[in-house]
């Protein structure tokens, strides 16, 4: 992150990464997005659950993960979260979206990845935008992965 | 099963590599993968046509996890000892058209979430617990 430059783009995530190649990657595409923007990422710890979960114990779990994600997010900003059940968007109009927010509407941008659960209802519904890469469920940590290349890529 | 993935990467970045590399050594027990680097034009011309042809671009229909071990499983009980995916946007007459996602992805991403979208295809199929 630059001295004395505000974040544009801040990513908010769930949990840490142990994969020495998913860290190599992220650092690959953050610094490639630094050329032109200030990125920013904030590792929310993962609320510690049993080993067979309840809905109930999940939901208190999340909710938890939720009101750390919360305060993380400055007011002003243009959220969008990730969510399997989100909008299936094109690279093209997902491009054009974040665009619009950050050079005519001059917002910053978080982007929300939630950990192995999801997100809590709070945050969704926080969320400027919900956006899905599809069917497919990926480990979320790879999920990181996807985004990032795709911010490299779209704006 | 025999999986072969063709793909017109020239260069991998190295920490997808690393990424591919650990997901097919996980995946060695249940099936031996191959990358095949091939150029679009010699496609038409290399592609076994009488094998189980999965294209895979963003163009593709979506599937789940859960769909993508059925479509194995259902590969497996008909005997097919052998699929091939193609990651392309070359227009080529597949079985089967998926997208990992309908946004673009690099060759090179799209080559390590197949193999961990494969990876967790058999540990769906064979009951094994696996992280989201």
């Amino acid at each position: 992150m630059k001295v004395g430059i505000r974040v544009n783009i801040k990513i908010i995530a769930v949990g840490n990464i142990k994969e020495g190649y998913i860290n190599k990657g992220i650092a690959h595409f953050v610094k490639k997005l630094n050329a032109k923007f200030s990125v920013q990422t904030i590792e929310i710890s993962e609320a510690r659950l049993s080993q067979n979960p309840s809905e109930n114990e999940i939901e208190i779990a999340l909710n938890d993960e939720g009101n750390n994600i919360l305060s993380a997010i400055t007011n002003q900003n243009f959220v969008v979260v990730c969510d399997i059940l989100g909008k299936p968007l094109t690279s093209t109009v997902f491009s054009r979206i974040l665009k619009r927010e950050l050079y005519q509407n001059k917002k910053d941008l978080t982007f929300i990845i939630g950990g192995s659960h999801g997100l809590s209802k709070t945050v969704k519904k926080r969320a400027n935008l919900s956006i899905s890469f599809g069917k497919m469920t990926f480990p979320h940590q790879l999920m990181r992965l996807i985004l990032i290349e795709q911010l490299s890529f779209i704006i | 099963m025999k999986i072969n993935i063709y793909t017109h990467a020239k260069k991998i970045l190295p920490f997808y590599s690393d990424a591919i590399k650990e997901y097919q050594k996980r995946l060695s027990r249940f099936a031996k993968v191959k990358i095949i680097k091939i150029k679009p034009s010699e496609l038409n011309k290399k592609l076994n046509l009488d094998s189980y042809i999965i294209k895979v671009s963003s163009k593709g229909s979506s599937m789940s996890s859960p769909d993508l071990a059925l479509l194995f499983e259902t590969l497996a009980l008909a005997g097919s000892s052998e699929v091939n995916f193609v990651i392309t946007d070359e227009s080529i007459e597949p079985t089967n058209h998926i997208s990992l996602s309908q946004m673009n992805l690099s060759d090179d991403l799209s080559l390590t979430i197949l193999h961990e979208q494969v990876y967790r295809s058999f540990s769906i199929t064979n009951n094994l617990p696996y992280h989201k």
